[in-house]
């Protein structure tokens, strides 16, 4: 290796192309036996066991072999999705709506690194003047390198348009409440990318809300609801033909004390069961704070709403900020509305933002 | 679909139209705060909320293509009058003028047989309630490590059900006499009949683990790898792993498994302070290899429980990826030393020999592993000229895996019965 741990001794501890230890021995009863100095960001030092190495103090050092560019600590933070860096709304500002030139992002990586920034900050970025067609989407996802996508029930790429004997509840015209998609799974998607083919019927605008603004709004107001909201588990089912597809998670989930994850899906919550996991009186708590929670996210005026345009498309933090649709009417003189989804888990958008080039 | 949509409005104005006083009965009565039903206590809201009418429910979606508890509605919605009452359901009339009917049974809120016993018998063998699961002591090691017959496996959907609940059980399942020419794909979809299955992750959908010079991960060097789980660095570690052996003709590098679930159980009996320990406070995980464009991090507690039953839920647990660094950053040192100590005690007790299942895998055996419950590792091997080791992994949603032991069959009947009520 021609990496710094060369010019200090050797790397018989550091995978120089791995970037891994490369034993995990039992160092229990080990010892520092003799430190001999700083130089640049590593402190050498000897162990009673007979090796001698180096230890790093600071980002820099503890990133590797060789001297390798940190990413910048707010970038960091939203990757881990820290409130801190978060910006929750709860009206559609500007910043909110700000809309990204897909050019501009796909042709510049820190240009792309930049709208990312601001749907992790946001939990919701647009993109306008996309590829139109068909499959189009998957693409724009090579171009922006943020893959690989997601497989699950839907398909790699699900195309939401209007059947006659919906399958699901989102192949029909009907007016969609603001929802999170697929909270049945274990591991329910972090985010998603809604690709708009075609938009050219009467109605069907877009709308989305931000969840953890509400349930901010909760625990500063009303704490007791707020606890419900993140203790309670609620069971969800979905099951169509040939699926069946179940699991029981709190409306709220939480790292540390931040906000983290939500799924809040009306449509498949499982009452059936929800009745057989816990009594009467908690249940109504726990309705009582669901409606709070509900009444807030169905209010215009903390929703963004636009009717999306043939090539635009919108990054959504699917743990976070809920979407939803008018209703649309079909069987006119023509036109569709033919809209594509891909879903993306966090960890490969965070390494899009976060990778060195 | 209005025209049969009317139709069953119809039928449901029938079964009311015979009942007009409110029937009360030991099977269903309304009440102040809603309605007893077969001895349940439900509120109003949710017996609007079940709703199990063509209207309320798609017949296709088996989901709610409207939403009667919208903020909107939401608490003013009452039950106001029960009619007939049939083995299955129960028709009800609400206050915002909705007549429908809701279901008494599993068979009839999830459909007819045999979907509707299936949900009633394995619910906690899907949710992996420690109930159901059979940790590992030494007394079963047979039945833990039994090999299946793949042809048989695949023979019917009811064989294969039993080996995926065999899996869940023992967070391990193995797989023999596969043939050959098959690829990962050919055996989880087509031959588990697991579709949409395969998660592709930083390797890829495959990932062939065999030695290369200059390794970018420790997994394609030829050194021993201690036991851990996969993925640690990921925000959300996959769940199912599966490894496929394709060739395996070096010296060394037998594989092995330890259930972790058992350590964590005997730790709790005995030491249950270091486990709170474990499951209290994250660490930060980290993959970067250079010149890779790959930058994964992430915290996870190394222990997680069941927010709602206190089951064994996940160990996340990946030594060489762990970013002591960092973790030398984010938390006071009373802290580390406390974490330290519950993770070493941990970890011998996962290093100890008597609890690891230990085998040299061959060519066309195949490996079905809870990536949240058991570790697998290898030791070390020697490599020369001329031999291979190679393994084929995946992963995959649970979801997924539930889902194959739940769904009925393609062309089983699984729409409601409500034309019977």
């Amino acid at each position: 290796s021609s990496g710094i741990n060369a010019e200090y001794g050797g790397s018989d501890c550091f995978g120089g192309t791995s970037n891994q230890p490369l034993h995990t021995n039992d160092y229990t009863n080990i010892k520092i036996s003799h430190v001999e100095g700083i130089k640049d960001h590593f402190l050498s030092v000897s162990w009673d066991d007979g090796h001698s190495g180096i230890v790093p103090i600071s980002e820099t050092g503890a990133y590797g072999n060789g001297y390798k560019r940190t990413p910048s600590s707010r970038y960091y933070d939203l990757s881990l999705r820290k409130n801190a860096v978060q910006t929750f709304w709860d009206t559609p500002t500007n910043e909110v709506i700000k809309r990204f030139e897909y050019s501009d992002v796909a042709d510049d990586s820190d240009k792309l690194k930049e709208f990312l920034a601001h749907f992790m900050q946001y939990g919701l970025a647009f993109l306008f003047n996309t590829p139109q067609e068909p499959d189009d989407l998957l693409k724009i996802l090579y171009n922006l390198k943020i893959t690989p996508y997601w497989d699950n029930m839907f398909g790699i790429l699900s195309k939401v348009s209007f059947q006659r004997d919906p399958t699901n509840q989102a192949f029909n015209n009907q007016r969609l409440a603001a929802h999170t998609d697929m909270p049945y799974y274990t591991q329910t998607p972090s985010a998603y990318f809604f690709h708009c083919v075609a938009n050219e019927l009467d109605g069907g605008e877009s709308f989305w809300s931000d969840t953890f603004s509400a349930v901010k709004h909760i625990r500063d107001t009303e704490p007791d609801k707020y606890d419900l909201l993140t203790t309670i588990l609620v069971p969800f089912r979905q099951y169509p033909k040939e699926w069946h597809m179940a699991g029981r998670y709190p409306t709220v989930e939480l790292m540390g004390d931040d906000i983290y994850r939500v799924r809040d899906c009306c449509f498949v919550i499982d009452t059936y069961q929800f009745l057989r996991d816990y009594d009467a009186e908690t249940r109504e708590r726990w309705w009582q704070a669901y409606r709070t929670l509900r009444l807030l996210m169905e209010d215009p005026a903390r929703t963004v709403q636009q009717k999306l345009g043939a090539g635009d498309l919108v990054l959504i933090d699917n743990w976070r900020v809920q979407h939803g649709r008018n209703a649309f009417s079909v069987g006119g003189a023509g036109g569709r509305r033919a809209m594509e989804v891909a879903y993306i888990e966090w960890s490969h958008v965070q390494n899009r933002l976060l990778k060195m080039e | 679909m209005l025209g049969r949509l009317g139709a069953s409005l119809n039928a449901l104005s029938t079964r009311f139209s015979k009942n007009l006083q409110v029937r009360t009965n030991s099977t269903a009565q309304l009440t102040e705060s809603g309605m007893l039903l077969d001895g349940r206590q439900l509120l109003h809201v949710e017996t609007r909320n079940m709703c199990r009418c063509e209207k309320c429910l798609g017949k296709h979606s088996h989901t709610r293509p409207n939403l009667p508890f919208q903020g909107s509605n939401f608490p003013d919605v009452r039950a106001e009058e029960i009619g007939r009452v049939s083995d299955n359901f129960v028709s009800v009339r609400w206050s915002d003028g909705h007549e429908g009917l809701i279901a008494r049974t599993f068979r009839g809120d999830y459909g007819p047989e045999p979907l509707a016993s299936r949900v009633e018998n394995l619910t906690d063998i899907i949710r992996r309630r420690n109930s159901e699961q059979i940790f590992w002591t030494g007394s079963n090691p047979e039945e833990q490590t039994k090999f299946w017959d793949w042809n048989w496996v695949v023979e019917s959907s009811d064989n294969t059900r039993e080996f995926l609940i065999h899996y869940i059980r023992y967070g391990i399942g193995f797989l023999t006499n596969i043939p050959l020419h098959l690829q990962m794909r050919d055996i989880v979809h087509d031959g588990l009949g697991i579709v949409r299955a395969i998660r592709k992750t930083v390797f890829a959908e495959v990932d062939l683990v065999r030695f290369q010079n200059n390794p970018t991960n420790a997994g394609y060097g030829t050194g021993g790898l201690p036991g851990h789980t996969d993925l640690a660095y990921y925000n959300q570690t996959p769940h199912v792993q599966f490894f496929h052996c394709l060739e395996n003709t070096v010296d060394g590098g037998e594989s092995f498994w330890v259930d972790a679930f058992s350590v964590i159980r005997e730790m709790q009996e005995t030491v249950p302070e270091l486990v709170e320990r474990l499951s209290d406070i994250p660490i930060t995980f980290r993959y970067t290899p250079p010149g890779t464009g790959v930058f994964h991090l992430t915290n996870h507690p190394v222990v997680q429980f069941d927010k709602l039953n206190g089951d064994i839920h996940q160990v996340i647990d990946h030594p060489w990826s762990m970013d002591t660094a960092m973790f030398a950053r984010t938390h006071p040192l009373e802290t580390r030393i406390k974490w330290w100590e519950a993770y070493l005690h941990y970890r011998s007790l996962i290093e100890d020999g008597s609890r690891t299942y230990t085998r040299f895998l061959r060519g066309g055996e195949f490996v079905v592993l809870d990536n949240w419950r058991v570790y697998h590792g290898r030791k070390e091997f020697t490599w020369k000229e001329g031999q291979e080791r190679v393994v084929a992994t995946s992963y995959m949603d649970w979801n997924h895996m539930a889902s194959r032991i739940m769904s009925t069959e393609v062309g089983d009947h699984v729409f409601l019965e409500i034309d019977q009520h």
